[in-house]
């Protein structure tokens, strides 16, 4: 009985989200230089026919928003404005449920599984979080030069944030169990071996690689950097630990494969073919260290900060979460990797204002507020007496608050 | 000697953030209208000449231009970090307009904190101007802090005192309060690892249990 009004409160709060989206996607498609309108308008009619459909894959081969759109609009007959609308409910709502796995799982290991009011109310909060925002700091932009863990107006990495989120509970356990072959994983149940795991890892992968390839981007080399480290270790001690562990290392390579390849087809239509507007003259190129960010931000160290309070709040507050465990620890590192490649890469030519490499920057930002929302969760309930722990939770709870009604206005004062 | 090791490395790393070498961040000068009709502002761009040689020697290659927004409330003009300590004047133009508005406030922001805030009645006395064209009459209503400024024919500006554009261009950020902020995150990280000062230390999220 408790499950099923559970349920009904995750549905009431799924709408609620929805609702949300629907007339944020909306405002944005009024205004025609969005991202929305840019995606919506320009792009997707050129999936519409055969004859274009090859030079819509060369501009956006990353195309899984696209498609279900066109899906919507071509085979559903739904107007061009409400499928894009409801391609980003879908969307929307997918990382919804999947926010609610991770903290329904957390919790019910730290000893008390959250209500279906207190989950589906976080997770709700987490889809909509923003950074801080003082209009008198910085550049007084929202999210421009900030950038955000949910940039609400890109249609294509708010794709991409339910199989982020579950590539990386997924290369949690998968890591829990190859240290430990007992290991009973916290999301998935890993003890009756790997191989689904593994090919699960694969398809949500390349699907976030679909979506967006940006999580890709700073996923598989901070999961590689990781476990190349660990390998080594284990290869410079004694035992067999070391040909054991590079057999799991050559699997989850193996599960990073087909993203890399499309990857890498997607860099050649860009590159190569020219697919992307604009980039027949532009190419990757490593930048001076901050130079694309720097466009759009005074001080990126302040940035950095009002963008990652809360997740910079709990790394204070339990540093050694961040350091040792292996959900922190993933999460630091991806956000690690996605912060250097913002510091140092970009396109040349006309395209280094468009600073197409922060997007990774964003996916680590991701990951960092799941890692620090599902600790601060996890101690919540698990520590009652610890007055001091109090105290310090409660300050991260202001902040989450105090972001949470940052996403509020933002969507309010951008759409509705 | 071990337990020092961490300690060591600490502060190397400290040291290595406080003397990073950063460019001087660029300043912002912030003119700001009342939210009312007063603060509508007639024409299309304002200008702030900057002058390296010589209090009065402007020219055209060391000007900013700021579009009029009415919407916005304020004309911003950014003066670039290499020009700190270079400045010896200052002339603000307004539109070649014949006009009454209000300025509400000026502010000097750089590496995105404000830095000074300066009552506009204050800063448009007269022991701050030097020189005026085509600008008859500046009147201060200081019950509300506004200044009302009136201008006529084609080229209206004011040249600021050396008081004046001192007081504007001494803002100019090092970074040094970020580069604070840094080292404390990263030793308030440190201490938190090393003191545990939650006791969290046998807490790990999904293992124990």
């Amino acid at each position: 009985m408790k499950k099923r009004s559970a349920y009904f409160v995750y549905i009431v709060f799924g709408f609620l989200l929805a609702f949300l989206t629907y007339y944020y996607v909306l405002g944005e498609l009024r205004n025609g230089y969005s991202d929305y309108g840019g995606h919506a308008y320009i792009y997707l009619p050129q999936f519409f026919s055969a004859e274009t459909f090859m030079s819509g894959l060369k501009a956006v081969p990353y195309c899984m928003w696209h498609l279900i759109a066109l899906f919507l609009y071509k085979v559903a007959m739904v107007p061009l404005d409400p499928a894009c609308a409801y391609t980003s409910c879908i969307f929307a709502l997918f990382s919804y449920f999947v926010v609610i796995f991770i903290l329904d799982k957390v919790s019910e290991r730290a000893g008390r599984k959250l209500s279906g009011f207190e989950n589906a109310f976080l997770s709700v909060s987490f889809c909509i979080i923003q950074p801080m925002y003082f209009y008198w700091i910085g550049r007084g932009e929202r999210y421009l030069g900030v950038y955000s863990p949910n940039p609400l107006h890109n249609p294509t990495l708010m794709c991409a944030r339910g199989f982020s989120l579950l590539a990386f509970c997924l290369v949690y356990d998968i890591w829990g169990a190859q240290e430990n072959p007992e290991y009973k994983g916290l999301f998935f149940k890993t003890e009756n071996g790997l191989k689904k795991y593994y090919i699960s890892l694969a398809v949500v992968l390349f699907f976030s690689t679909m979506a967006k390839p940006t999580f890709s981007e700073c996923f598989i080399p901070a999961v590689g950097l990781i476990m190349l480290i660990r390998l080594i270790r284990k290869l410079a001690g004694k035992g067999a630990d070391g040909k054991l562990y590079l057999k799991h290392f050559l699997f989850t390579f193996l599960c990073a494969v087909p993203s890399l390849l499309y990857i890498a087809i997607q860099f050649s239509m860009y590159f190569i073919f020219g697919g992307s507007y604009g980039a027949d003259e532009s190419s990757l190129i490593v930048t001076k260290f901050g130079e694309v960010w720097a466009m759009y931000s005074d001080n990126i160290g302040l940035s950095v900060l009002i963008g990652m309070a809360f997740a910079f709040c709990m790394v204070l507050v339990d540093t050694r979460f961040f350091i040792m465990n292996d959900f922190g620890k993933l999460a630091l590192v991806v956000y690690v990797t996605g912060f250097f490649e913002a510091m140092l890469l970009g396109e040349s030519g006309g395209k280094l204002p468009h600073a197409d490499f922060l997007w990774p920057m964003m996916s680590g930002m991701l990951l960092m507020y799941i890692a620090s929302l599902s600790r601060l969760v996890y101690l919540g309930i698990h520590d009652k007496e610890n007055r001091k722990l109090k105290t310090a939770l409660f300050i991260a709870w202001f902040i989450f608050a105090a972001q949470v009604l940052s996403g509020i206005v933002f969507i309010f004062q951008e759409a509705l | 000697m071990k337990k020092i090791i961490p300690y060591i490395v600490l502060a190397v790393v400290m040291l290595g953030i406080l003397l990073f070498p950063v460019k001087t961040a660029a300043e912002y000068v912030r003119i700001e209208f009342p939210g009312n009709e007063n603060g509508i502002l007639k024409g299309e761009t304002c200008s702030l000449y900057y002058a390296t040689a010589a209090p009065d020697a402007f020219n055209n290659d060391q000007r900013v231009d700021c579009k009029v927004d009415n919407d916005r409330k304020y004309i911003e003009f950014k003066l670039d970090g290499e020009l700190n300590n270079n400045i010896k004047g200052l002339r603000l133009d307004f539109p070649g307009e014949e006009q009454v508005f209000a300025i509400a406030g000026i502010n000097v922001k750089s590496a995105g904190f404000v830095k000074k805030r300066f009552n506009p009645c204050s800063f448009f006395e007269d022991k701050y101007i030097l020189k005026t064209n085509d600008i008859p009459e500046t009147t201060s209503l200081r019950d509300g802090d506004i200044v009302f400024i009136s201008t006529e024919g084609e080229d209206p500006y004011i040249v600021f005192t050396d008081e004046a554009v001192a007081k504007l261009t001494k803002s100019f950020d090092h970074f040094i309060f970020t580069k604070l902020v840094i080292c404390a995150f990263i030793a308030g990280c440190f201490f938190s690892y090393v003191k545990d000062p939650f006791k969290l230390r046998n807490m790990k999220q999904g293992e124990e249990e």
